[in-house]
């Protein structure tokens, strides 16, 4: 599980085709007067590793929710191809495994996992797979009540890479994990998106996300504030050589 | 590409879900509660009656003057399974709003709006599971039951299979009353204040209307 990390490309992966990204499209979100999301628009291409950036209360996982269908989106539009996805479609092309949840704390590990690949119609074997990559063998028989933070996290990224759907949105994954934790997470994580599934990652360490991330998606007050690679992001900041934390201060 | 609630359901899918719901009732304190409760209430309730029935049909060898009003419907059957009215309206409904609510409590909801099963599909499984559970309960009612005939009593199947089918309906509209509840409220705590409300109201209901009849009576009945 510790080999080495690759390293995060400046530049996004090859494509597709641009029929395959998925663009979002002024993508709003209202809780009474408060506009939590205000016309997100950017696009997701397939087998990136996309970085969600933005300060607490940004509106990181109203987006993330409104992308999934799971909370409906006040305005906005989802389309993949031209053709736009309607929320209850959304769950054949995105999985979001939310921060903060805590499901089944009755139910073992193993059997919370074979649950869900069972639903999800993924193969019984890939239970086995994602236990052992993520260290997560010996919790097998351990109830979820009974975990601390970090191994409830890993449940929960196994959570997400046990279902099929070509994106996956994580929030917060590394929040929880100590550092070799970190990076064995970020190897697991590479490793999926080499096979070509898609991610979407929400993280608030600036540091973890430069590590990991293809490209950049910065979300300040519900409002993208910048989109694309470091290298990009640093050209639209006006400062070359400048780090993701001073293009993100710059510009948000 | 396919809605998903347009697709069909895998008998699979069906398995899963309803493994979920009897796993988390299996886990679920509230109803080891009820089958306690029930059995204890239950077998008091059998063991009465049947004493009352014997002292006043004579068998116990006192008068049996009032021997010709009884019949075991009214005797047994009726006093036995009086225990399921209680855990209906004070127990179930607790059984059901944790299962109703603790998907949306935990976080699950969110997960599980993303599963391939429809939300119906998710709610009937869940009736499905907690239909399964209160016949479970009902295993000692049946029992006594069968006691009462190993004893040499007397039961007429459609009478006293109308019986249990009324407690079977009773626990049946107790799940849609809480599930309805579970969620609906922002806690388990205000869905129960809510199942509670409901269900003894209507027992308040029944009172008032065999006390004063009326345009009561008929809303009751």
């Amino acid at each position: 599980m510790a080999s080495p990390l690759p390293a995060a490309h400046d530049e996004p992966p090859a494509q597709s085709g641009p029929s395959a990204a998925i663009l979002v499209d002024k993508l709003s979100k209202r809780f009474g007067q408060f506009w939590a999301l205000r016309g997100a628009g950017f696009s997701i291409r397939p087998g990136e590793i996309l970085g969600l950036i933005g300060p607490n209360g940004s509106g990181k996982t109203t987006l993330f929710e409104c992308l999934a269908g799971v909370s409906p989106a006040t305005l906005g539009t989802v389309t993949r191809g031209g053709v736009t996805i309607e929320p209850g479609w959304r769950k054949d092309l995105l999985y979001f495994v939310p921060d903060g949840v805590r499901p089944w704390p009755d139910q073992t590990v193993g059997w919370v996992l074979r649950f869900i690949a069972g639903l999800h119609g993924s193969p019984a074997s890939s239970v086995g797979d994602v236990l052992d990559s993520l260290a997560l063998e010996p919790l097998r028989g351990a109830r979820l009540r009974e975990l601390s933070k970090g191994e409830h996290r890993r449940v929960l990224l196994a959570i997400g890479l046990l279902t099929p759907t070509p994106v996956l949105m994580l929030d917060e994954p590394f929040d929880g994990l100590d550092l070799r934790q970190t990076r064995d997470v970020m190897h697991v994580l590479r490793s999926t998106a080499s096979r070509g599934r898609t991610l979407f990652l929400s993280i608030h360490q600036l540091g973890d996300a430069a590590r990991i991330c293809d490209r950049f998606v910065l979300l300040s007050g519900g409002r993208v504030a910048g989109e694309g690679t470091l290298g990009e992001l640093r050209a639209k900041a006006g400062l070359p050589g400048a780090d993701l934390e001073e293009a993100f201060l710059a510009l948000t | 590409m396919p809605s998903p609630d347009h697709r069909a359901m895998s008998g699979e899918t069906w398995r899963w879900l309803i493994e979920k719901e009897l796993r988390e009732l299996a886990a679920s304190r509230s109803y080891w509660l009820l089958l306690l409760v029930v059995g204890a209430l239950v077998g008091h309730a059998f063991v009465t009656s049947v004493n009352l029935y014997a002292e006043a049909s004579g068998i116990a060898g006192g008068p049996s003057a009032l021997a010709q009003g009884l019949n075991p419907l009214e005797g047994i059957v009726v006093p036995t399974f009086g225990a399921y009215d209680l855990a209906a309206t004070l127990l179930f409904p607790f059984v059901v709003i944790r299962l109703a609510a603790s998907d949306k409590e935990t976080g699950a909801l969110a997960l599980m709006l993303q599963s391939p099963a429809s939300l119906w599909t998710s709610i009937i499984a869940k009736g499905i599971a907690l239909l399964l559970a209160w016949l479970a309960a009902g295993v000692a009612g049946l029992a006594a039951l069968l006691l009462w005939r190993g004893m040499g009593g007397h039961l007429f199947a459609p009478e006293t299979w109308t019986v249990v089918l009324g407690h079977v309906l009773r626990g049946f509209l107790t799940i849609g009353i809480a599930a309805a509840a579970g969620a609906l409220a922002a806690s388990a705590a205000s869905a129960a204040i809510i199942a509670l409300t409901v269900t003894l109201g209507t027992w308040a209901l029944d009172y008032v209307a065999a006390a004063r009849g009326g345009a009561i009576a008929s809303v009751a009945s």
